[in-house]
């Protein structure tokens, strides 16, 4: 929290200067109270018009400077938070690439919401009250002190009290609000999960059940509620408690004081004015104190959020290639998921330039595959060798289900850097998608509004108008078409001085002639069906064959380079 | 427009809580009253010690510690009501939320965006917890000193009660001061939290797309923009509620003020001891120091009325008549679309025109065509998601909109996958009982053999790759067995070997109207075959 305390210096410094302000006229103000009492009950008759006026003055100033702080301790907090959420957001998209494939985002979403929530309004809100309070302590203290330094220890003993005692409920207070955070992520979690299934919840008319789920979990939640709000209770009688005993303690030592007469009957109307004007403080000493406590496993929790390894950190590094006509090259790459092998010693190098298809039947562990070379999984063992270290720049990826987002098509389409109109548009001809681009209408929440062949060549659309060196297609005709289908491969054999990798289950004889080079993966490795160096192929019933049966073919280590 | 879920109101919410509600006020007025007695006793015992009598002053030191136990237990226990309370209304809110959810049509549903749902659901009942609800518990203090306050100030000299009444009133009326202003504002704000929330929850979720396209820095500087509308909004706000608050409390010193001098000139006329002087002045600060926070409360509690409204608009939706002479239909005989028009509510462009179809056996009924051309639509039609503009569907030569247990007869699976906390078991069926090996056999037969053990069944679900997940919703639906069974699109991700078993496993639902949106032709004998 330090480096945003540190970045918003100014601010805070500005919040202590008017809180000194506002304490020490509030000071002023109270003193002058107690003297237009006397003024008025005709003591002093001459001097009720000077009193009053001072006390005009003060008041105003007092009001001028809490006015003033309000406004700078409020602006100063919303400012912390703003950056709190921005990191947040930036540290999200920045972490390494097998750390956002990990990424869970129900609980980043409640984590986001319930958690800053927590910063904001208990840890910044009453932690700069906090301050406020303790000031205004000090400074009563001081006025205690001059008028019997004794008086003021003792109150001194008394206010500390109350913040030794928030300080021995810490562990259960921390306790208590960490148990309550984890069943509030864990409900966000499920309302967010059931928020999603609205569609099948209703057409199986399971409404009644998933109510119920929803209620145990929410029972849970206002369960733990209670139990947090059981000690915040205890704190508000203990705080209340130590309030008036301390209040008690002073009436007594005051009265022993007069009794033997070291203190003046006028001082100790002062002293218990003086102390009676802060009891209300301790209270709120106390319960501020709670509030900063109870907020910092929310703390912690945003602060470790903020703070995962950012990409450059890349736990899966990619080492450069040694040969220069290859842009990727994998070793030995093996991938296990729960007792299953999913990736056995897989080989493969790809040229520059070069149309490669990856065959296989589903769960064969292709998109698998694709994820590893793109960085967001890690291997259990293996290597991967790029033209480029960085990933993001030299692989251009369109997943499986490509997340497609409200506003415009050409928000979608990531197209601000292209300045040819034309390009774009031709694009979108031949993917279909021109007519949409025409209507003009904005695209809904993932793309609730298109079908899913349309959101499936608004993916390939984006990924296609990138240039970058590799392009990776997982599926690219699933979903679509017949009439699109050809445009699209088409557009995929079109491709020049691109390396082009397509995933695909079942892929047309056209482009299976058009690629360079097609392997199956089975049982985790690769075979080469097709080479168009080696001319591997000359059948064409075979090949048919073998692309349907994924079969036939010899086994190549090293690809069919 | 009928609303079907009644506005919830503070009242209603708390009225719900009525008994704890009362108990609560009964023990802040205990606690806050004792606080008075407390002053009194404290003002005597400042006498007592002046004039040193020692007396009595025994007594009143025993008043005094009686007091000060009284005064914490009563306030721990009314901590622990109200929180109590607190809580509980939280809840039925949530609930509330939740319920409208679940009960609205679907077609309502999807009317507003998750980070709508999501705006209500998290942030807004944060708010309300924090400023509404922790609000009544400091206001309800202030509540509790001031009416034990005016009886006591009624008794030691009752004109001083027009000087406080009048306090009151003043305090309850500058709320008003800028109100409008505060309410716009915190309009604002919920609407700014409502499109971060939304952005943000958007940007999670296609996290990887952005990564993909390194669209990184493009995503960060408009969430920036985002937040930084919302804490511009918030500063905005707070700067009235601080202006208002600063000029309530300055009325209410000079109020303040005025009330002293009031009650100097009484004391002067000797009509007031030195004692009660002492008291009534203690009651009367303790009154008007109180009273520029009862003008933040009140205005705090009408700004979160807005986030009330906000909730009560995200539950509201419009109440679905009840159908005269509806019908229980057992079993479907034929399913027509008479000449149907259909255009979505939000748009200009007609998807269906005139669009006629008969299926009038069981079996496989497979519709192809372009995407985009409605064939989707024409599923949520028949699961009666929208009402069509012009023709009528009907089942068993009903309308359809006659059809009582529409749901309980038509099972539809959408391209992308659900699945919900619990088993794969509980996935599978849906939370009905369904035996094991029938589970089991039907994963077998869809080549899924590594899911059909029981550790697995009932094991919280685990990662499926796109083509199981896929297999996984046809079976689901599958099982349920309702009359009509809708598959969008069953066969995409799929290899040449599952695709043949999915078909062998398709054929044998003879007895079902299964309809089949596939872009690619299938290889099993087929009822109909339709092209839209």
């Amino acid at each position: 929290m330090r480096r945003y305390f540190k970045k918003h210096t100014l601010g805070i410094s500005g919040t202590f200067f008017f809180i000194c302000i506002k304490v020490v006229f509030l000071n002023r103000v109270s003193i002058l109270k107690g003297q237009l009492i006397d003024a008025a009950v005709g003591k002093i008759e001459m001097r009720l018009r000077e009193v009053l006026v001072l006390f005009s003055v003060f008041l105003l100033a007092y009001l001028a400077g809490s006015f003033l702080l309000g406004i700078i301790r409020y602006a100063t907090k919303m400012n912390i938070v703003k950056d709190l959420k921005d990191d947040f957001l930036t540290s999200s998209l920045l972490r390494n690439r097998a750390a956002i494939r990990e990424l869970d985002v129900s609980k980043s979403v409640s984590s986001y919401t319930a958690e800053m929530n927590l910063v904001d309004l208990q840890y910044l809100t009453m932690g700069g009250n906090l301050i406020e309070y303790i000031v205004n302590i000090l400074v009563t203290l001081t006025s205690i002190a001059l008028i019997d330094w004794r008086m003021s220890i003792v109150s001194l003993a008394v206010y500390v009290v109350p913040v030794f005692f928030t300080k021995t409920q810490q562990n259960k207070l921390t306790k208590a609000q960490k148990r309550f955070q984890a069943e509030n992520d864990q409900h966000t979690d499920s309302f967010l999960q059931k928020l999603k299934g609205v569609e099948a919840i209703k057409n199986y008319h399971i409404e009644g059940k998933i109510f119920d789920l929803f209620n145990s979990s929410l029972s849970k939640l206002v369960k733990e509620d209670i139990r947090r709000s059981e000690t915040r209770a205890r704190t508000n009688g203990m705080s209340s408690a130590l309030t008036y005993v301390s209040q008690a303690i002073i009436a007594g030592l005051s009265v022993f004081f007069v009794f033997r007469g070291e203190i003046s009957a006028g001082n100790f109307v002062s002293i218990f004015a003086l102390s009676s004007a802060i009891s209300g403080q301790i209270y709120w000493l106390a319960r501020s104190v709670e509030a900063v406590i109870s907020a910092r496993p929310a703390v912690k929790s945003v602060l470790d959020y903020i703070d995962v390894p950012q990409k450059n950190s890349d736990p899966v590094p990619a080492r450069p290639v040694q040969d220069t006509s290859l842009v990727l090259q994998v070793d030995d790459l093996s991938l296990n998921y729960d007792d299953r092998t999913i990736l056995d010693g897989l080989n493969l190098a790809v040229r520059k330039g070069e149309k490669v298809l990856v065959l296989g039947a589903s769960g064969s562990g292709k998109s698998s595959l694709m994820s590893l070379i793109a960085g967001y999984l890690r291997p259990d063992g293996g290597d991967i060798y790029l033209a480029e270290e960085d990933r993001s720049s030299l692989i251009s990826m369109v997943e499986q289900d490509a997340f497609i987002f409200s506003g415009t098509l050409e928000d979608n389409l990531f197209c601000e850097d292209i300045t040819d109109d034309a390009e774009i548009a031709e694009l979108l001809r031949t993917l279909g998608l021109s007519t949409l681009q025409e209507e003009g209408q904005d695209v809904a929440e993932r793309g609730r509004n298109l079908s899913g062949g349309e959101r499936k060549r608004l993916s390939l659309a984006r990924g296609f108008l990138r240039d970058s060196e590799i392009f990776i297609l997982d599926e690219p005709l699933a979903n679509v078409d017949a009439e699109n289908i050809e445009r699209i491969e088409d557009l995929i054999l079109g491709i020049q001085n691109r390396t082009v990798i397509l995933i695909s289950h079942q892929v047309s004889d056209r482009l299976y002639g058009g690629v360079d080079t097609v392997y199956a993966l089975d049982d985790g490795k690769l075979r080469c069906l097709k080479s168009r160096k080696d001319n591997f192929y000359q059948n064409d019933v075979e090949k048919a064959a073998s692309r349907s049966k994924v079969q036939a073919g010899n086994v190549c280590d090293v690809g069919c380079v | 427009m009928k609303q079907k879920t009644r506005g919830l109101t503070f009242t209603s919410l708390i009225l719900e809580q009525k008994y704890l509600f009362l108990l609560a006020l009964v023990l802040i007025f205990i606690s806050e009253g004792a606080i008075h007695v407390f002053q009194i006793v404290k003002g005597r015992l400042v006498e007592l010690a002046v004039a040193g009598s020692t007396s009595v002053l025994g007594q009143e030191v025993a008043k005094f510690m009686a007091l000060v136990l009284i005064i914490p237990v009563t306030f721990y226990l009314y901590s622990k009501v109200y929180l109590r309370i607190s809580a509980y209304c939280l809840r039925r809110l949530r609930q509330a939320i939740f319920d409208s959810i679940l009960k609205r049509p679907y077609a309502q549903f999807i009317r507003h965006s998750e980070g709508r749902y999501l705006n209500a659901y998290t942030s807004q009942i944060n708010i309300l917890e924090s400023s509404y609800f922790q609000g009544i518990f400091g206001f309800l203090q202030i509540v509790g000193t001031s009416i034990p306050g005016l009886f006591l100030i009624y008794a030691i000299y009752p004109p001083l009660l027009v000087v406080s009444l009048i306090g009151m009133a003043l305090a309850v009326t500058l709320p008003e001061l800028l109100k409008k202003r505060i309410v716009r504002l915190e309009k604002q704000a919920i609407k700014a939290d409502e499109s971060n929330l939304s952005l943000f929850n958007e940007i999670l979720n296609g996290l990887e797309t952005i990564v993909n396209f390194a669209k990184e820095k493009l995503f960060i500087s408009r969430f920036r923009r985002s937040t930084a509308v919302y804490t511009q909004n918030r500063k905005k706000w707070h700067r009235s509620m601080a202006a208002s608050f600063h000029i309530a409390q300055l009325l209410l010193n000079v109020y303040s003020i005025v009330a002293l001098l009031f009650v100097a000139t009484v004391v002067s006329d000797g009509t007031l001891g030195i004692g009660d002087y002492i008291a009534v002045l203690g009651i009367l600060f303790n009154f008007t120091d109180n009273l520029p926070y009862t003008s933040n409360y009140l205005q705090r509690f009408k700004a979160a009325r807005e986030n009330l409204n906000y909730i009560n608009e995200t539950i509201a939706y419009e109440d679905v008549p009840p159908v005269q002479d509806a019908v229980n239909l057992k079993r479907v005989e034929d399913i027509s679309f008479d000449k149907i028009s259909f255009t979505y509510p939000d748009s200009d462009k007609p998807i269906l025109e005139d669009f006629s179809l008969k299926i009038g056996e069981r079996g496989i009924t497979q519709i192809q065509g372009e995407s985009g051309r409605g064939k989707s639509t024409l599923l949520s039609l028949l699961c009666g998601y929208y009402p069509v503009d012009d023709g009528e569907i009907y089942l068993s030569g009903i309308a359809l909109e006659k059809v009582d247990n529409l749901n309980d007869l038509v099972t539809i699976m959408r391209q992308y996958s659900i699945f919900f906390d619990g088993s794969l078991a509980d996935n599978l069926s849906m939370y009905r009982p369904v035996r094991d090996e029938e589970l089991m056999n039907g994963l077998r037969r869809l080549g899924l053999d590594h899911l059909a053990t029981q550790e697995v069944l009932h094991a919280p679900i685990g990662q499926y790759s796109g083509g199981e997940a896929r297999r996984l919703m046809v079976l689901r639906a599958l099982l349920r067995g309702s009359e009509i069974i809708i598959l969008d699109e069953p066969l995409a991700n799929l290899d040449t070997e599952s695709i043949q078993l999915l078909e062998k496993v398709l054929a044998e639902e003879e007895d079902h109207f299964l309809i089949l949106i596939t872009h690619q032709p299938v290889s099993i004998p087929t009822r109909f075959s339709v092209s839209i």
